[in-house]
């Protein structure tokens, strides 16, 4: 193609991209088509890939194919190893994808859906898919190290310990959170009970398949797998019918979280080839299948966006979760636009398959933009519901009552319609008893993907399909789980071996259960406080995610602009910098808010000051006493841990800027390499 | 012009489950391996698989 027809194309591109994101950020009157939505994500994609990506590595990185990689050079078969760019495209993606870019997206509609479309595509394109890059380039110069030795190496001891904290945190509180969603989804419904539990022998079979039948045969024991889920799912159908069976699968929020927490352990001690290695080849293609699947229906069906652009909860009296706009949407999506976990990935296994430098754009930028791609999916899906029926689904009873014809006034008086008769036939159409209060945004993210399916593929399906969603959500999550528990004990168990060697080995059978305990207790005991939380728990869980996810992130931005600075490209510094200074002022200002707000909705003291003052009031019935007092603790702690996260952040913030100083008293000689 | 056995090959790749026999065309035709005992499908699974969890490699 000539240069001139290269260039009217990308015009054109820009152009239909503008166009498709002025239409979703100006339109009032009337409603938008999914479609919009796309056409504007994938041409801005598109563009920032071509452009910006494509400048970042020619300019400020100066990446060279003629160079030889970690891979390359250190070669040994196994960790080190030269790989196909779409194989390890793949890898990736499948390791960086996990639920947070479904979930964020579908809590975040509450703001209506501009706010939210608009981070993950601004987010993704300056931020996200900057610090994936940026972080993947420098761990394959510096032959693959971690993001916490280059923290170490180019910030100081105390960034390393800092992002080992950080790691160590965001992984109970994400598997708490997680954990709590397939509790919420799994509540009173044996038909997704029964499903999610099949799961379990589902993925056993599938291991010992691989193990001792046919060894290795991923793609047909996979096969088998997903055959297996689907009649799972079926068997659930004729489970739920069933006066005999669905008792022993229709469970309260408490019986379930301590089901999940003897699983945890469980999967965190049995062997690799049992359970986690199984479910993860299951979860990877289910999760492919789907969003692909997910994109072919929304291109098919074309349906209209019905949630409004901005609601009246951007004031921060939102039900799903408390606090305003800002800075609490740039915290509640952080996967689908920057997260910080990713940079873990980046500088773990990717940076060491990476046959040429030449492909680090389109496995790191593109990479995330795929991710961001799946966030602006789940947004479509949460904003196709009627938003009287999202409200319904999304919002605990702790704000909006238990009582259907309560539910129904509340919601109604915020001006959203919707009617018991509707939510019941909902519920029935889509085989559950009740959808009100079904908090943490999957099931009503399933009921959206349910509708898009049935209307593309077959409405007299809604049943079937709302109930494959569950089971696709919950396989990944409980994938996460399992790896996640796993990877904390192994993260342990490195630090106890610094105090008793023999702690410190991983096969160690008294080592991994203790461990694998300690693990599971932290978590364990988010879940266990999120369950009792009259309000859901998803309120106080997942911004404290949130938070610790972004703290990552700003800390791999800060390793980021810390290496420009010192290698001399100050002046090229601003690309990880100014994602670095948005970070930091969210987390910051979102911190303070969930620690000193005065409303009991945001703030962790006052609310934990609220209840203190009902129980010295003597208002609380003796049966709620118990709860009240563990809440109450639990907020101070909550707390504490949001001003722990903080003070580290700044610590790194303050290593930065001491570099910055010393590149400028300095200026000349040239610190480090790139 | 596409060809299936170009895209299965790619999905064998890609999920990973032609690694045995890559690795085995790779010891049968590389001289460096050849003081190393072949080792079995059985066992090369087992030690991918404990080689692939004992770090992060699964996100949010």
């Amino acid at each position: 193609m000539s240069n001139s027809i290269k260039k009217i194309v990308w015009f054109c591109i820009s152009l239909l991209g503008a166009f498709a994101f002025s239409l979703i950020a100006l339109e009032r009157e009337e409603s938008i088509n999914a479609l919009w939505f796309i056409t504007a994500a994938v041409c801005i994609y598109m563009v920032s890939y071509r452009f910006y990506s494509a400048w970042i590595a020619s300019k400020v990185f100066v990446l060279d194919e003629f160079r030889q990689t970690p891979a390359v050079r250190l070669n040994n078969g196994r960790d080190f190893l030269p790989t196909n760019k779409w194989v390890v495209f793949a890898t990736h993606f499948a390791a960086i994808a996990g639920p947070g870019p479904l979930i964020g997206p579908t809590l975040a509609a509450q703001f209506g859906y501009l706010p939210g479309t608009i981070w993950i595509l601004v987010g993704a394109v300056v931020g996200g898919a900057v610090q994936d890059m940026t972080v993947l380039f420098f761990s394959v110069r510096r032959n693959g190290k971690s993001l916490g030795q280059m923290a170490k190496e180019e910030l100081g001891v105390l960034a390393g310990i800092a992002s080992l904290i950080g790691t160590f945190m965001i992984m109970i509180i994400l598997i708490a959170v997680l954990g709590l969603i397939v509790v919420n989804a799994m509540k009173h419904s044996p038909w997704a009970t029964s499903t999610v539990a099949a799961t379990i022998p589902i993925a056993m079979i599938v291991g010992f398949y691989m193990r001792f039948i046919r060894p290795g045969r991923i793609l047909e024991a996979t096969l088998l797998g997903v055959f297996l889920l689907l009649m799972a799912v079926y068997a659930g159908s004729i489970i739920d019918q069933s006066e005999t069976m669905r008792v022993y699968f229709d469970h309260s929020g408490l019986f379930l979280a301590w089901a999940i927490i003897i699983y945890g352990f469980s999967a965190a001690v049995l062997p690799i080839w049992m359970l986690l290695a199984p479910r993860d080849y299951l979860s990877t293609f289910v999760k492919l299948g789907t969003v692909i699947f997910l994109a072919i229906a929304i291109a098919i069906l074309q349906p209209e966006i019905k949630m409004p652009a901005i609601t009246q909860f951007v004031d921060g009296s939102g039900p799903i979760f408390g606090g305003g706009i800002f800075p609490f949407v740039f915290i509640t999506i952080a996967c689908g636009a920057i997260s910080g976990f990713h940079a873990l990935i980046s500088s773990g296994t990717t940076p060491k398959l990476i046959d040429n430098e030449k492909h680090i754009p389109m496995i790191g930028y593109g990479g995330m933009l795929l991710e961001s791609f799946v966030a602006i999916m789940a947004m479509v899906a949460a904003c196709v519901l009627e938003p009287g029926v999202f409200f319904a689904i999304n919002s605990p009873a702790g704000i909006v009552g238990s009582e259907a014809h309560e539910v129904i006034t509340k919601i109604n008086s915020w001006g959203f319609a919707v009617t018991v008769e509707q939510m019941n036939q909902l519920a029935d159409d889509v085989g559950e008893k009740t959808l009100f209060a079904r908090t943490g945004g999957a099931p009503s993210l399933a009921v959206g993907m349910a509708t898009i399916f049935a209307n593309a593929f077959g409405k007299h399906l809604l049943a079937m399909w709302y109930h494959f969603a569950i089971m696709f959500e919950a396989v990944f999550i409980l994938t996460t789980l399992d790896a996640g528990t796993r990877v904390g004990r192994f993260m342990l168990q490195d630090i106890l071996s610094n105090f008793h060697p023999k702690l410190g080995q991983t096969s160690w059978l008294p080592s991994t259960i203790v461990t694998s305990g300690i693990v599971v207790s932290c978590w364990g005991y988010f879940l266990y406080i999120g369950v009792i939380d009259p309000n859901g728990g998803v309120n106080i869980l997942w911004p404290l995610f949130g938070i610790a996810n972004q703290m990552l992130a700003a800390i791999a931005l800060s390793v980021g602009t810390a290496i420009l600075i010192k290698s001399g490209k100050i002046r090229f510094a601003w690309i990880t910098a100014i994602p670095l200074a948005w970070l930091l002022i969210v987390t910051s200002s979102a911190s303070y808010q969930k620690v000193f707000s005065e409303d009991v909705r945001i703030g962790f003291l006052s609310a934990a000051r609220a209840m203190t003052e009902k129980i010295n009031l003597g208002n609380l019935p003796t049966k709620d006493l118990n709860v009240t007092e563990k809440l109450i603790f639990n907020l101070k702690l909550d707390a504490g841990i949001t001003i722990f996260l903080v003070i580290i952040l700044w610590v790194v913030i303050f290593d930065v800027f001491r570099i910055a100083i010393q590149s400028r008293t300095q200026r000349g000689k040239k610190v480090t390499n790139v | 012009m596409f060809s299936f056995f170009k895209a299965w090959n790619l999905i064998r790749t890609i999920s990973g489950d032609n690694e045995y026999d890559i690795y085995l065309e790779n010891y049968l035709s590389c001289k460096k391996h050849k003081n190393k005992a072949l080792i079995t499908r059985r066992q090369f699974f087992k030690n991918k698989l404990d080689e692939k969890w004992s770090k992060i490699n699964r996100c949010c």
